[in-house]
């Protein structure tokens, strides 16, 4: 009995040593387990923010890019931003990349589309400036260290979803191409509109009107075909060749006539040749 | 101390939670790891093609010297860089100053003619002996034949034929070229000209402009790889263009433009229109087998077309391939 009871008073306090034990191995698990919650909870929510900063790739060559205003900064960063630019730059096999590691980009121009076919946009023009003389197979001219267009980058730009899309680049230009060796644009606004002020019997121009960079779709079916009787030097058949629209005294509002068939104002074009609207070879 | 029933149940909780967080967290990683790729890899797209700087130099004597030779002109270019290669020499090219006469001078000679003969003058073609259709330029099939014939490997099988030693011989691998005509649709043609792109690393000459003029392909950038991909998401087209700086101007703006493929793939003057008749100006064949007929009513008509180096050394140039580089016995 004294074991008994002496046991018993023995086996009384280590159940209380037991119990208190066991308690705290139950908090420490229970604790254990709101860590592992709290862990979770944690990765969980920072899932939900995005990954990066970084624009998701896009699969297919007809990526847009948001163009967040139309500053020269902000079209060169979107422009800079597509695949065609990041792709072009890092070939190491073709001249247009070490045309783009070795020049600079320029201020983008805005091309507008005249008398747009369907799908046709308008097209931001960036110039890339290249020292004289790096172009593959140019002549060196003009001052040493000087710079000129080598290429043209064209993007078009989607003006009611505030984006742009890579279209084509064009260079490095060779001595035989038409933009080699020249300005983009070929002349200035400036220049177009004293050529079609000194153009005797011309109209008035539209005041306050602007002069508007313009390509048009050209038929270039006609002008190409070996028996072609349409020998068309006016540029204005692409982007690159843009040639100057300037309202004239008739239209009511400069812009809309971009978009209508209105036959006011005057082409000038590559060669500062004057032209009237309906002397394109528009496309049918 | 055993564990409580209790004790159990939040260790066992306390695990499945564990291993949740470790899962989310390692997807979390990779996911980054992955974008971080992705992105790298887009602003790397592989270039499968040719050099550019030799394709500059092997089109030295551009623009086409005739409103009618823009094939001649993509021959030049083409044969041109075959020797290139051959040589491992930029500089080696045998078609420069009078190169394109010298080329139509050999598509209007006898050796030109098909092993079906040449179709009598319609009043608009053919252009040359070559031709196998009424076409006003070079048809498809004289085309094949051209670079064919003035390439290095067009050189070699006539050294060998007339009896030469192979060892006195430039190292020329044996290739052929032929006419392939892609009978499905523009992302299928454009990456069977990537894949032929990716193996022989040569430009490739394509018909544009719905069959009425032919540009150079130096290459393109592609997100996946042309051959084990096939069709490659291609994403840039290099094109060359011989007309550019001729009185006509070309269909672009330049003579090498790189064009994204979606706009390559739906400009009508490039790849977004098929092969047609042009009033006449690039009609079907009109001798041989693949005149159409009832059964088959159109050859080139309605699809793409290029001309692709390739492995069949034992087919004449005469004949053309499908997209499955299959020899086509009929149209």
């Amino acid at each position: 009995m004294k074991i008994r009871g002496g046991g018993r008073g023995s086996h009384f306090g280590t159940g209380v040593v037991e119990r208190g034990l066991r308690y705290l191995r139950t908090g420490g698990i229970g604790l254990f387990l709101i860590a592992m919650i709290a862990s979770f909870v944690f990765v969980l929510s920072s899932l939900a923010t995005p990954l990066t900063s970084t624009p998701t790739p896009a699969t297919t060559s007809a990526e847009w890019r948001p163009l967040t205003s139309t500053s020269p900064q902000d079209v060169l960063k979107a422009a800079r931003s597509t695949h065609a630019y990041q792709e072009a730059l890092h070939a190491t096999q073709t001249s247009l990349g070490q045309a783009l590691r070795t020049g600079i980009l320029g201020t983008p121009v805005l091309v507008h589309a005249y008398r747009p076919k369907p799908g046709m946009l308008d097209v931001w023009v960036i110039p890339l400036l290249g020292p004289t003389g790096t172009t593959p197979g140019a002549t060196v001219v003009g001052a040493s260290g000087s710079t000129h267009v080598v290429a043209l980058l064209d993007f078009a730009y989607d003006s009611a979803h505030h984006r742009i899309r890579a279209l084509t680049f064009a260079g490095p230009f060779v001595p035989s191409d038409p933009e080699y060796n020249q300005p983009f644009p070929r002349i200035s606004a400036t220049m177009a509109q004293a050529t079609v002020a000194r153009i005797k019997g011309v109209k008035a121009l539209l005041p306050g009107a602007q002069p508007q960079l313009i390509y048009f779709a050209a038929d270039l079916d006609r002008l190409n075909a070996p028996n072609a009787t349409t020998h068309w030097a006016g540029g204005g058949q692409f982007p690159d060749l843009a040639i100057w629209y300037i309202p004239g005294s008739t239209s009511a509002n400069a812009s809309s006539v971009l978009t209508t068939t209105a036959n006011s104002g005057y082409i000038v074009g590559l060669q500062g040749t004057v032209y009237t609207p309906n002397q394109l070879p528009y496309a049918t | 101390m055993r564990l409580t029933v209790l004790e159990r149940r939040m260790l066992a909780l306390a695990l499945i939670f564990g291993v949740l967080t470790l899962t989310l967290a390692f997807g979390n990683i990779a996911t980054r790891r992955w974008g971080q790729t992705a992105t790298a890899q887009a602003h790397a797209t592989p270039w499968y093609g040719a050099r550019t700087s030799w394709v500059g130099t092997a089109t030295s004597e551009w623009p086409q010297r005739d409103a009618n030779w823009c094939g001649p002109a993509a021959i030049e270019a083409a044969a041109n860089y075959t020797y290139q290669l051959a040589t491992n020499n930029q500089n080696n090219i045998p078609f420069n100053s009078g190169g394109q006469q010298r080329i139509a001078n050999d598509l209007n000679s006898a050796l030109a003619t098909s092993i079906w003969g040449t179709p009598a003058w319609n009043g608009i073609g053919p252009g040359f002996n070559a031709d196998i259709a009424n076409d006003g330029g070079t048809d498809p099939r004289g085309m094949a034949w051209g670079i064919e014939y003035e390439s290095a490997y067009g050189w070699y099988w006539r050294f060998l034929h007339n009896g030469g030693d192979p060892k006195l011989a430039l190292h020329v691998p044996i290739y052929a070229f032929h006419n392939v005509i892609y009978h499905n649709d523009v992302t299928h043609a454009v990456g069977g000209l990537a894949r032929t792109l990716e193996e022989y690393s040569q430009p490739v000459v394509v018909t544009v402009a719905h069959g009425l003029h032919f540009d150079v392909i130096a290459g393109v950038y592609s997100y996946n790889d042309p051959i084990t991909s096939y069709p490659a998401d291609v994403d840039a087209v290099d094109v060359w263009d011989p007309a550019v700086g001729s009185p006509s101007g070309g269909y672009q703006s330049a003579r090498e433009v790189l064009w994204t493929n979606w706009t390559f793939n739906t400009d009508v003057h490039m790849w977004g229109s098929t092969y047609s008749s042009n009033s006449g100006y690039d009609p079907d064949p009109s001798v041989g087998i693949y005149t159409p007929n009832t059964d088959y009513p159109a050859h080139w008509i309605g699809y793409r077309t290029d001309f692709e180096i390739d492995h069949l050394i034992n087919v004449l140039p005469d004949y053309a391939v499908d997209e499955n580089l299959s020899v086509m016995q009929h149209p």
